[in-house]
């Protein structure tokens, strides 16, 4: 018996995801963990099948041996063969095991289900059952329960079983828990099924799979605890062998016959791991496409300065659009960012590249407010956080440009893009009760930031931190000062955010939907500062929103993206008059409070396409009023309807003309 | 804060008495007459007589039980039927090897599991995979056979280190380091898997959050945004699961001191069940229970110093 497995505290339960069970067994740890445990059972009921020794046929000729021929697994100090003692031992560890699993699930899943399902009072009593369960001194508790009520194997398991039950009722309160929130259990409430019958259809079913997980780790518990018990001669009575005494009798030979030691020992941690990688197995851990980038951001940036990039296919459009951007505003001052033909794949689970940005190309002159536009999915995001050399990992900019002031930033390493990040470009995150670390007080973020970019003691840092509180509107900068982030509104919080944005002095401020977390009050506030403090500090803004009223009021000039594509470019005044995009007019419609209040469609039919579905013609043509077949034949170049506007329509002209 | 304490404190003396009640109903359970057993079947009817009385098994069971949890309250656990010794002399003797045996596996679990977690869970790649694999086999390894095989490895065969021995750690600290290098390691490894597994995800749980994208965007270089920020978020969890490896260390360090012939309340245990000395056993649930439940309460504060949702509230 050692250490329990700690339960790995995740963020919240998991749901069943629907895949077969028996599909995930087919990994190879989880097919040689069946392949052991079915040998340990063939071991436990007729351990005849696998040897011809007699586990007490004693010869002290041949005591102590290694490993020979007539003794595959050596001989103990009797002279014992120790293969046919460890086959015959299997049965009193599994029976004892499996008494140990029994018990715990017959208390645990039916405490769990009534804890998670009638809530309230019961679920209190019941919790502290269980964590006061977690936090007894087990294996003492065992031992004196073996010593109190005799030696008697199975009675000792049965109280580990109650001990581990624990486990149990609070996987199951939680999985319920999660279970009964869902709509189809509120509806067949609704609809008058019984308590029992929902338990049993609706419940029971979805919590199978986490509490046989449970119940692996359980019996590899189990295991350890019987060895542990045998080692300390509460066994079985002699002249019985198992495991756990097995290593006992090795421990009495170690200098003269170390070998001794390893047929038991391996025998009960391959148990053990057997048991726990089937548990693994059902948790379905598939190497999940882990979020290396963090850490890893440079990676990717290093390897695209090696230029191995992949193909993904974007083709000819690619190309001819290219040298059309390019085309396009050949005289223009350099912008202060520009963002030229910017594609960004990603890499899935299976190992496919994915396209999910796809050759965005816009630019943002110093001082300049712009929107990028969009329902959600349209690969908005994803171009800020490549703006920002934060792609999630698995992303990476597979082609294209990205030119801050004049500087190519595409490929920097993280460290250099540490550098950038702040001092040139700075985010402000949606939601702002999480965007902010929920460990350390909004001065200590301050301080740590403003000393990241100026060189200031604590005190100037802390003086310059509350004056920028209240230049963010704080009013009351030095209270404030001291709060953690769950003491905070969700408005004052995203001041705060933004004031940490602005502690590098940013020449370009990336702000991701800064208020639609936010209520309708708050978000004008919040928009008014963010006008004024632009105007003073002359930092240029890229606003990404899906909303046309915050653009309205905010922006200079938009950018509309669909399914990873920018469909429209234009000055904001002129794409609110005059839509030369369908799906423009469709977003501005949709927008309660937008320009065209006259029109009679709150939402557009149908959802965006994910990356990976995108149609081979106009990407919106599929969800578009006025699609024709040509638009569907192939791809659709951005095209210049009149100046300083571009359009992804093959009717841009007309679009236009119509509203003129 | 203070209510939250509180409340810990309460929970714990309820537990506290749950479990004395336990061990009382234990001695009820116990098949045939425990005076009997505890002398082996041979006592005179006079000794036979003694024990029932040193055990108050001759009067009606409330009383028995209030009496007995009068004492128990009172620190008074009985005496050995065997030495005669008060029960919690012997313990209070035999305690703090043990004790410092889990104390120093907590702590060398912490630095060693924390830092494997991190390297997993920042670098990701092989190291991941391999810290993943040694977790799975840590957990999986008896402790009381790693124990057997490190003596044989470093004390048979390469004499580095004593295979049995003890030194108190307040005479002679020196020794008690090198008497203990072992059996921690044994009792250390299972709680070692579990720190890293659960700081492996914490800390990739802590660097998927939004805050870390706002510290990125602020431009923080990524070693204070990991060794600082997303560390610290993920101590939270880290803290809450060093309870339960407490426990688990405890019932290592019993089991790893037959191995390792240290004096300590594991011995104990062993002896008094061969001895049939009841008032020693009962007593070692209740004070492990306690030592336990202190070291449960400690964690609590530090979890609540550590999460300032709890610490203002």
């Amino acid at each position: 018996m050692t250490v329990p497995v700690a339960p790995v505290i995740t963020q919240g339960p998991k749901l069943e995801r629907h895949r077969p069970m028996l599909r995930r067994l087919r990994r190879p740890a989880a097919l040689l963990s069946l392949c052991w445990l079915g040998l340990l059972l063939v071991a436990s009921v007729a351990p005849s099948l696998l040897t011809s020794q007699n586990p007490n046929g004693q010869n002290l000729s041949d005591s102590l041996q290694n490993p020979t021929g007539q003794h595959l697994l050596g001989t103990d100090k009797l002279g014992h063969d120790l293969l046919s003692q460890l086959i015959y031992g299997t049965r009193s560890v599994i029976l004892a095991t499996l008494v140990a699993g029994f018990v715990a699930l017959a208390i645990g899943v039916p405490l769990g289900l009534i804890a998670g399902y009638v809530r309230g009072h019961t679920e209190a009593v019941i919790s502290r059952f269980a964590d006061g369960l977690m936090s007894l001194p087990t294996i003492i508790i065992l031992l004196a329960v073996a010593g109190i009520l005799g030696n008697n194997l199975t009675l000792v398991m049965a109280f580990l079983g109650v001990i581990l039950s624990a486990g149990f009722i609070r996987l199951v309160r939680t999985s319920t828990h999660a279970i009964r929130a869902e709509l189809f259990v509120d509806s067949a409430r609704v609809q008058g099924v019984s308590t029992t019958r929902i338990v049993s259809r609706h419940i029971l079913p979805n919590i199978i799979s986490p509490v046989i997980v449970q119940l692996t780790f359980g019996l590899g518990i189990g295991i350890l605890a019987v060895a542990g018990l045998s080692f300390l001669g509460l066994g079985p009575p002699p002249p019985a062998t198992t495991w756990g005494s097995m290593v006992f009798a090795a421990t009495q030979n170690l200098s003269v016959a170390p070998w001794q030691l390893v047929p038991s020992g391996v025998a009960i941690a391959l148990t053990v791991l057997a048991f726990n990688f089937l548990g693994d197995a059902v948790t379905d851990r598939l190497p999940v496409p882990r979020r290396r980038a963090l850490a890893h951001g440079q990676k990717g940036a290093i390897q695209s300065e090696e230029q191995p990039r992949p193909d993904h296919g974007a083709t000819r459009e690619t190309e001819i659009e290219v040298g059309e951007v390019d085309a396009a505003d050949p005289a223009e001052s350099p912008g202060l960012l520009e963002v030229r033909g910017l594609t960004v794949t990603f890499v899935t689970r299976t190992g496919e590249s994915l396209l999910v940005v796809d050759n965005v190309s816009f630019r943002i002159a110093p001082g300049e407010a712009v929107a990028l536009v969009g329902e959600s999915g349209c690969g908005k995001t994803v171009t800020s956080r490549a703006i920002l050399g934060m792609l999630p990992s698995g992303g990476e900019i597979s082609r294209g440009q990205i030119v801050f002031d004049g500087r190519d930033v595409t490929s920097l390493s993280e460290p250099q893009w540490a550098k950038v990040r702040g001092s040139q470009i700075a985010y402000v995150a949606q939601e702002p009760l999480v965007a902010l670390d929920p460990c350390f007080s909004v001065g200590k973020l301050l301080v740590e930031a403003l000393r990241r970019h100026r060189n200031l003691s604590r005190t100037e840092a802390r003086r310059e931190a509350t004056g920028l509180l209240g230049r963010v509107g704080i009013q009351q900068p030095e209270s404030v000062f001291n709060r953690f982030a769950h003491q905070l509104s969700g408005g004052m919080a995203q001041r705060v955010a933004i004031a940490l944005a602005l502690t590098g002095s940013p020449r370009l401020l990336i702000a991701d939907e800064p208020t639609s977390a936010l209520d309708v009050t708050v978000q004008a506030e919040l928009l008014d500062l963010l006008r004024s403090l632009q105007e003073e500090t002359g930092m240029a803004v890229l606003l990404i929103s899906h909303d046309f009223g915050v653009v309205a009021d905010f922006c200079t000039s938009a950018v509309v993206m669909y399914a990873g594509q920018v469909v429209e470019e234009a000055p904001a005044v002129e794409l609110f008059r005059a839509p030369a995009h369908p799906y423009t007019n469709l977003l501005l419609s949709a927008t309660p409070h937008g320009a065209c209040r006259d029109r009679e469609l709150p939402a557009i039919e149908g959802v965006a396409p994910p990356p990976g579905q995108w149609p081979v013609g106009c990407h919106f043509a599929p969800r578009c009023p006025r699609a024709e077949t040509a638009c569907s034949s192939g791809p659709v170049p951005l095209t210049t309807p009149a100046e300083a506007r571009r359009s992804r329509c093959l009717f841009s002209l007309t679009e236009l003309e119509g509203r003129r | 804060m203070i209510s939250f304490v509180l409340k810990r404190i309460v929970v714990s003396v309820v537990l506290l008495w749950a479990v004395a009640t336990f061990t009382f109903l234990l001695l009820q359970l116990m098949p045939g007459d425990p005076a009997a057993i505890i002398l082996g079947g041979q006592g005179t009817p006079a000794q036979l007589a003694h024990v029932r009385t040193e055990l108050g098994l001759n009067r009606p069971l409330f009383v028995q039980y209030g009496s007995w949890l009068g004492r128990v309250v009172h620190g008074d656990l009985g005496h050995s039927v065997i030495s005669g010794q008060s029960v919690i002399s012997i313990l209070n003797q035999r305690a703090p090897v043990t004790v410092s045996l889990a104390v120093a596996g907590v702590l060398v679990s912490l630095v060693i599991g924390v830092v494997l977690g991190v390297l997993a869970a920042v670098r990701g790649g092989w190291v991941d995979r391999t810290v993943r694999l040694v977790t799975a086999a840590g957990v999986a390894l008896p402790n009381f056979w790693l124990g057997a095989l490190l003596v044989v490895i470093f004390s048979v065969w390469l004499r580095l280190l004593p295979a049995v021995g003890y030194a108190s750690f307040v005479s002679a600290p020196l020794s008690w380091v090198r008497d203990m290098v072992l059996p921690v390691a044994a009792i250390a490894a299972a709680s070692v898997a579990g720190i890293a597994r659960q700081t492996r995800v914490s800390m990739l749980a802590a660097l998927q959050s939004e805050y870390v994208q706002t510290l990125r965007g602020v431009g923080l270089p990524m070693r204070s945004i990991i060794y600082k920020h997303a560390l610290r978020n993920a101590s939270i969890p880290i803290v809450t699961i060093v309870g339960l490896l407490f426990v688990g260390l405890l019932g290592g360090a019993v089991l790893v001191e037959q191995v390792f012939a240290l004096p300590g309340l594991g011995q104990e245990t062993v002896q008094a069940i061969a001895n049939h000395d009841i008032p020693v056993l009962q007593g070692l649930v209740i004070y492990t229970t306690l030592i336990v439940l202190v070291v449960n309460l400690m964690i609590d504060l530090a979890y609540a110093w550590l999460n300032p949702k709890v610490r203002y509230s």
